[in-house]
């Protein structure tokens, strides 16, 4: 009774506050204006992040070592250019090479390294002279020239899978972005240069700016241009490399994703009329979503949060949640027009009416993404924040906005409304049908749905993680080709890599630390030879030591290998620095103290990246972790890298989206209890509510359709739908149940009134998300499957199971309606 | 009036001949002065102890201590150097001859004492790092004058000494190339003749290096800088230090063309 009490309060409150939003209707709107236009001078500066390190906090300790590493060593995410002839070792060939390089290397921007067999390092011994020079720094012009040529470059350790392909058809040119953005200098700065002590610590000045997305998209799309310039029958070019991959997804993800939320907005508006048969009833959601939409980003803007790729989620989230919150007061206005009412007077009828329910919905949903902020992967936190925000929001803007406009709107009842009941009648039969279907047959829906939930069930122990961005794309898309034939020709595209830190300077003038990293590449170039993963290359300072050891015994392939005398090691190494080649800052720090094994592997699902990243750090942990060089400290292994950073994202992805999924869970339980007021009606309410992500997460197992970070984020629009469905239901239900005490009238009272905006609410936004499977993008077009499958899921289980439990339930312990 | 217009050209015409005149008398142009500071007497047939500290961003020092012996040979430089510490390069000998010419690569063989070889290394550009530091070869050795087209940018005070500033910059890709450098500030004391900062924007990498005499000593007549600072900037944050000492400057001393030879280099000191 308490309850029913404070329920007639809470209906008056909304009465009076519409009624209060209706007399200052003019107020409302310009105050909801205001703050739209306030949110969109804000969103100027909105910023975008959409590199792989956005995924990360700026404190996440991965980041903080990777960005640590390229301070040292420069960018590991290369571009690579492959160019595939038969003639390579022909002058018109090698000219030809030589031009591109040239070519790339004036114009594209922001490049530090650009490396081809036109530059690469070529150390070799030419009697009692050591030359360390560009490997065509002497043009070959005859054919003894050029096949000598072919036969350094095709012996070579060096060049093997890196510049050229193992059968001599493909080579390469690598291309290194710089890891800062370059401050420009003019003379005046030049000068000022001596101001600051020369051993001035690393604190002074401005903080290093990394290199912007845009920055790198320019750099590859420079790349491309040019290479497509240069390609012919005999000389094709690929373009691939991280940066490349990373590039067209987002370009691809940006671009399919505008069009279809475009398209998804229109054919909601269509679906919305087609509902309503009135223009208010499209216009209005739709204006309500924009403007949530608009102040949501507003706010991010303000709090300074950037746009990340999986931030392009959150106006499809907003859709769906802002759409249901308009169709349920505007379908009760209607109907309350139909029955005769005056304009203002089904207005706050229908807020009066649903006017809990929707704040309920808006609560916990709300609760519900406020979960994910806690997300250690960022942008997921970022979304979970703003899409609960967004959600209250959109709250609001339903309780003010919305009757303020509405009452502006000249609102009549249906034309011929004594020959209207045709239409609405067939979907008050079906409505009417349910509900007595799911409340007598209840035995046989909740067989049936508790057969659906076990067979979901049996399926989630088929789903399967996986995170391979470039497989979202189509197949005959360029760069898809690309990475393919760079991966299979050269060998790897991706990098893995690993800091050896020995404890102490000249640490890498020591023999067994020298031989150990040697025995250890060739140990995991052997056991991963025949993997999908594979090792194509391993790169560190032995690969120029060795190099220069054989120099220095007349080229003799025996002495490719650590020089015996250990001795040697600092004198050959000396005798390196001093021959005009910097490569060695590549691979060490100018301490001789840490040193960088670079390990090349092919793209693939980063999925495999994990167990193989585990592996090969345990196998250097386990070699040196604790060894202590004489006078040094405790060596330390790092592992970082790109591929580690994708491989990390991946992982934390899945990690704690299912972490938070889990303390969502929770927290919407416990609202749902507190909401509806009694444990077991809250409990219960749960089952309708998990149903359908359930459903829809065993469906994935069973079709064997890799889940990924993308598809995972479906199940948050899920709950959120699911959430709302249920509330609108439990809390109908009851408002008839206590009025009758009559279960089978309590549904289908709730089924007409909430059931009818849940209805029309399902088969809009379901449509409006189908949609997103003509998209060109595989992950867009799982977006909206999934989510079209769930929506019309959590439906489902509130027209059939939550009346059929309501009946197992409450028809057996409380058979005598309550007074 | 008509008369006037003439003579009053005139005037105009002789005011501006004196004026450029005096100009041209207070601050001679970029090449005489660098013609100056290539023909200061910088001694012959020396010694020294030199050290040469290598310091990384992050403060961690290497030091590296040579013997040095030079002499000139025409515009040529003939040099031995042979390591003293650290002690895993000790003994481990350089032999250079700098040819002033451009149109010939310096020859350098390196002695290893653990291999009991020498070898000789080819390099054709001065752009490279000598001996892993901050100082290139170029900055080590003598430019040629004729490869520069040089300006005076305008006059300053250093320290108290009146320096001219003189901007280089190279003649033709080639030279560019050979050296590394897009062009140079150099700081020119104008009481010694001598260079005593030098800034150099580098072709690669958007890098910009920092050179300060930090001490200058007078040994038997000659100014030498006796510590000298190289800085490598980029974005103007400091990437790399070397400093690079020299102690015991003794010039004059008996050395002849034949100690400058592979058959020394491999007997040591």
């Amino acid at each position: 009774m308490a309850m029913t009490t404070s329920k007639k309060r809470a209906e008056l409150f909304f009465e009076k506050s519409t009624a209060l939003m209706i007399r200052f209707r003019l107020l409302v709107v310009i105050t909801v204006l205001a703050c739209t236009i306030l949110s969109i001078s804000q969103i100027r500066h909105l910023g975008v992040d959409t590199s792989n390190e956005g995924f990360l906090h700026d404190d996440d300790p991965i980041l903080l070592t990777y960005n640590e590493f390229r301070e040292q060593f420069g960018r590991d995410d290369k571009i690579a250019v492959a160019i595939q002839s038969d003639e390579i070792f022909t002058v018109a060939f090698l000219e030809k090479l030589k031009q591109l390089h040239e070519e790339l290397k004036e114009n594209v921007p922001h490049l530090s390294d650009i490396t081809s067999m036109i530059n690469a390092r070529n150390t070799h011994g030419d009697g009692d002279v050591l030359r360390v020079d560009d490997l065509l720094a002497e043009f070959p012009e005859t054919e003894e020239q050029l096949a000598a040529l072919k036969q350094v470059v095709l012996s070579s350790p060096l060049y093997k899978n890196m510049l050229i392909s193992e059968d001599g058809i493909f080579t390469s040119i690598v291309l290194e972005s710089e890891v800062y953005d370059n401050i420009g200098s003019g003379d005046d700065d030049l000068l000022s240069g001596f101001d600051e002590d020369l051993a001035a610590d690393e604190e002074a000045g401005d903080p290093q700016i990394y290199l912007s997305d845009q920055q790198i998209t320019t750099m590859v799309e420079t790349v491309r241009s040019i290479a497509q310039k240069y390609d012919d029958e005999n000389f094709r070019t690929y373009v691939a490399g991280t940066p490349v991959i990373t590039q067209t997804i987002k370009k691809s993800m940006m671009m399919d994703m505008k069009r279809f939320i475009i398209l998804a907005i229109i054919t909601i508006g269509f679906c919305l009329f087609i509902m309503f048969r009135r223009l208010s009833g499209v216009i209005l959601p739709l204006l309500v979503v924009a403007l949530t939409l608009i102040a949501t980003v507003g706010v991010m803007a303000l709090t300074g949060t950037k746009f990340k790729t999986p931030t392009i989620i959150l106006p499809s989230f907003l859709l769906a949640v802002g759409v249901g919150d308009c169709v349920h007061t505007l379908a009760l206005t209607y109907l309350n027009l139909r029955n005769g009412k005056t304009r203002n007077e089904a207005i706050i009828g229908a807020y009066s009416h649903s006017g809990i329910a929707i704040v309920m919905t808006s609560l916990t949903t709300a609760a519900g993404l406020a979960s994910f902020a806690m997300a250690k992967v960022a942008p997921i936190a970022d979304l979970g924040l703003f899409s609960a925000i967004g959600v209250m929001i959109a709250m609001l803007y339903t309780f003010t906005f919305l009757p303020a406009v509405l009452s502006y709107i000249p609102l009549k009842a249906p034309k011929g409304q004594a020959e209207g009941p045709a239409e609405p009648t067939m979907i008050d039969r079906i409505l009417d049908w349910v509900a007595d279907f799911s409340v007598r047959r209840y035995r046989l829906v909740l067989g049936i749905s508790g057969l659906i939930i076990l067979v979901g069930i049996a399926g989630l122990f088929r789903v399967f993680f996986s995170h391979d961005v470039l497989k979202w794309l189509p197949e005959n898309l360029d760069v898809r080709q690309s990475t393919e034939i760079i991966n299979e020709e050269l060998r790897g595209s991706v990098v893995l890599e690993m800091v050896l830190d020995t404890g102490r300077e000249n640490g890498l003038y020591d023999k067994s630390t020298l031989t150990a990293i040697d025995q250890l590449a060739r140990d995991l170039e052997n056991d991963y030879r025949d993997n999908e993963l594979f090792i194509g290359k391993v790169i560190s300072l032995t690969t120029i030591l060795k190099e220069i050891n054989q120099a220095l015994h007349e080229n003799n392939p025996e002495f490719y290998k650590i020089p015996d005398n250990e001795k040697l090691i600092p004198q050959e190494l000396l005798l390196f620095e001093n021959s005009g080649s910097d490569d060695l800052e590549d691979v060490i720090d100018s301490q001789f103290r840490l040193a960088r094994i670079t390990l090349k592997v092919p793209w693939l699902d980063a999925l495999l990246y994990t167990p193989f990243i585990n592996d090969v750090e345990k196998r250097f942990k386990d070699q040196f972790e604790g060894k202590k060089l004489e006078g040094g400290e405790e060596m330390q292994v790092t592992v970082t890298g790109i591929m580690a950073l994708l491989g990390n994202i991946f992982y934390a992805s899945i990690y704690s989206a299912a972490q938070s999924y889990g303390i969502a869970l929770v927290v919407v339980t416990l609202l749902m209890v507190i909401l509806i007021g009694e444990l077991r009606l809250g409990l219960l309410s749960m089952i309708p509510n998990l149903g359908p992500i359930l459903i829809v997460l065993g469906f994935i197992g069973w079709f064997s359709i890799p889940l990924n970070m993308f598809t995972m984020l479906v199940a948050s629009i899920a709950i959120g739908l699911s959430v709302d469905n249920t509330i609108h239901f439990m809390y109908n239900f009851r408002k008839y149940y206590e009025r009758s005490g009559d279960i089978a009238d309590g549904v289908r009272n709730a089924l007409n009134t909430a059931g009818r905006a849940l209805l029309t609410t399902t088969v809009v936004l379901s449509i409006g998300f189908f949609i997103f499977m003509f998209a060109s993008m595989k992950n867009l077009f799982e977006f909206g499957l999934f989510t079209g499958i769930a929506i019309i899921l959590a439906l489902a289980s509130n027209f059939f199971m939550a009346p059929a439990l309501l009946t197992l339930v409450i028809g057996k312990t409380d058979q005598n309606p309550r007074s | 009036m008509k008369t006037m217009k003439p003579r009053f050209y005139h005037t105009i015409a002789i005011l501006f001949l004196l004026f450029s005149f005096t100009t041209a008398g207070a601050a001679p142009d970029g090449r005489w002065i660098m013609e100056q500071v290539d023909e200061r007497d910088d001694g012959d047939n020396m010694e020294v102890d030199s050290e040469m500290i290598l310091i990384d961003k992050n403060g961690n020092e290497r030091r590296r201590e040579m013997k040095v012996f030079s002499k000139d040979k025409g515009k040529d430089t003939l040099k031995l150097s042979v390591f003293l510490a650290p002690a895993d390069v000790r003994d481990t000998g350089l032999l250079t001859h700098d040819y002033y010419s451009g149109d010939k690569d310096d020859d350098q063989w390196l002695y290893l004492p653990d291999l009991r070889k020498t070898k000789r290394i080819a390099t054709s550009d001065k752009s490279s790092s000598f001996m892993g530091s901050d100082f290139s070869y170029a900055d080590i050795t003598r430019r040629v004058l004729d490869e520069w087209n040089y300006k005076l940018l305008k006059e300053s005070d250093v320290d108290g000494h009146k320096v001219w500033l003189v901007e280089a910059v190279p003649i033709s890709k080639e030279v560019e190339n050979r050296y590394g450098f897009k062009k140079s500030i150099l700081f020119v004391r104008q009481d010694i003749f001598m260079e005593i900062r030098a800034i150099h924007v580098l072709q690669d990498g958007n890098k910009v290096k920092y050179m300060e005499v930090k001490k200058l000593e007078e040994i038997d007549g000659i100014w030498v800088a006796t510590e000298k600072w190289m800085k490598t900037t980029k974005n103007k944050k400091s990437l790399h230090n070397t400093k690079l000492l020299w102690n015991n400057v003794k010039f004059n001393q008996d050395l002849d063309e034949t100690f400058f030879s592979v058959r020394q280099l491999e007997k040591g000191l």
